[in-house]
């Protein structure tokens, strides 16, 4: 007896609660219709057999299979992951490239260095990894639980119906690990820009091994003046990743918002980064002293990375909005 | 080679289990005299995927289910519903066509 509610409990548990009672009244009588009249524990354990794994029977009850990530999401979860993962990695990876070149003013041996180098970013790398996996798959989990692209299937279909369907050519779509990988470098970008003069700068490590922050790159004060601007243009790129999102698919309309969105955001940048107090004026001179040339030239070559900085927005910035027109035009 | 066929007989098999189902509950049956029945028959049905059909087939209004408590055991019988009737007759319809245009298919390709 024991043994069949224990097998009862085993089903109903994963059920809800609504029908538990029903369903274990139910199951409960048909296991003892399957008993003989005088029954063994034998008996009863040849008969839970033949009703197979609880688990199982549970899932037969319910009406929908249950997925972390159903089969109507998977395959964008994954082309999320193949197009984000590499270039969070790649990304680690130059960090702590630069990271280690700043560092290089200590006397150490090279092979120190490079042993420590190797162990910190494979330390680094996984824990990206794990990350980026973490996030996106907790992101495709929301999306999957509120439904988001739950596929309804019309009871009535008519041929008419065929009229509202769009057939989007694949080079035209838009897929959501695009979006989403935009997304996530907004995120990013706003997160560096309000923390700018708290970590990204030169960092040095002490006699105790710690890493010292020893000044910023940017003055903090400069971006924050320059913020409203800064949202507005990220409000404008989130309003067009949303409207993005709704067709999934270019059009010349949106081509244009791009264009214009993408220029205003353009000279945005351009604004804030041609300021001459962008820059910590501590900067140069540390670094002159650092690497025993004048400060005039690290000034220069400072500049030099700014303008080419804004070179090469300019130039992508084009060939994404070249891309747009052309995508629209497929 | 065996479990390809197996996984081709269990998809064959699927569709039919309803009509299965629907044609003997013509008279109310509990789940385990109806496993009986279909079993007598030659329908192998597995019990745990007997259960949760008729429950399906409840929610979907083609059968109808009371408790029997008079007896000293109680017992869930279910019955076909007159919305499921037609189904099934439509089922059936479906079924016989579908059975002998596969007949013909089939024996043309003997000769």
């Amino acid at each position: 007896m024991k043994l069949i509610e224990a097998y009862v409990y085993e089903v109903t548990r994963r059920l809800p609660k609504k029908s538990r009672n029903d369903i274990a009244l139910e199951l409960t009588s048909t296991i003892e219709d399957m008993l003989p009249d005088n029954y063994s524990a034998d008996d009863i354990k040849l008969a839970l057999e033949k009703l197979g794994s609880p688990a199982h029977l549970a899932a037969n009850y319910r009406d929908e299979a249950r997925y972390l990530i159903g089969p109507s999401l998977y395959d964008s979860y994954v082309d999320t992951i193949k197009l984000i993962l590499p270039w969070a990695l790649l990304i680690t990876l130059i960090v702590q490239v630069v990271q280690n070149i700043l560092l290089l003013n200590e006397v150490q041996s090279i092979l120190a260095i490079l042993i420590k180098f190797v162990s910190f970013s494979i330390v680094d790398l996984i824990m990206v990894a794990l990350h980026v996996l973490f996030w996106i798959t907790i992101t495709f989990v929301i999306l999957e639980r509120s439904g988001v692209r739950n596929l309804t299937v019309n009871e009535e279909w008519t041929v008419e119906e065929l009229d509202k369907v769009q057939i989007i050519p694949d080079k035209k779509g838009i897929s959501i690990g695009e979006i989403l990988f935009e997304f996530g470098w907004f995120i990013i970008f706003t997160i560096c820009y309000f923390t700018a003069g708290h970590f990204i700068g030169i960092h040095q490590t002490t006699d105790s091994g710690n890493l010292l922050f020893v000044m910023p790159i940017f003055q903090q004060q400069t971006l924050l003046a320059f913020a409203p601007f800064f949202l507005l243009a990220i409000a404008l790129e989130i309003v067009l990743l949303l409207y993005k999102l709704k067709h999934r698919v270019w059009t010349m309309n949106m081509a244009i918002a791009n264009l214009i969105i993408k220029l205003i955001s353009v000279v945005i940048f351009i604004i804030i980064i041609r300021n001459t107090n962008l820059i910590n004026a501590e900067l140069a001179p540390y670094l002159a002293n650092l690497m025993n040339i004048a400060t005039i030239k690290i000034e220069q070559s400072l500049s030099y990375i700014v303008i080419l900085t804004i070179i090469t927005i300019i130039i992508t910035t084009c060939i994404d909005i070249y891309k747009g027109f052309h995508k629209a035009k497929i | 080679m065996s479990s390809l066929i197996d996984s081709f007989t269990i998809e064959l098999r699927r569709g039919t289990l309803t009509l299965a189902v629907l044609s003997q509950l013509q008279t109310p049956q509990y789940g385990y005299s109806l496993v009986q029945r279909l079993e007598q028959a030659g329908v192998s049905i597995e019990q745990n995927t007997l259960y949760p059909l008729l429950r399906r087939l409840e929610k979907q209004e083609l059968v109808t289910s009371s408790w029997d408590t008079t007896e000293s055991r109680p017992r869930k019988y279910y019955v076909i519903s007159n919305y499921g009737n037609e189904i099934f007759e439509q089922l059936k319809t479906e079924w016989l066509t579908l059975a002998s245009e596969l007949n013909t298919l089939l024996q043309g390709d003997d000769k």
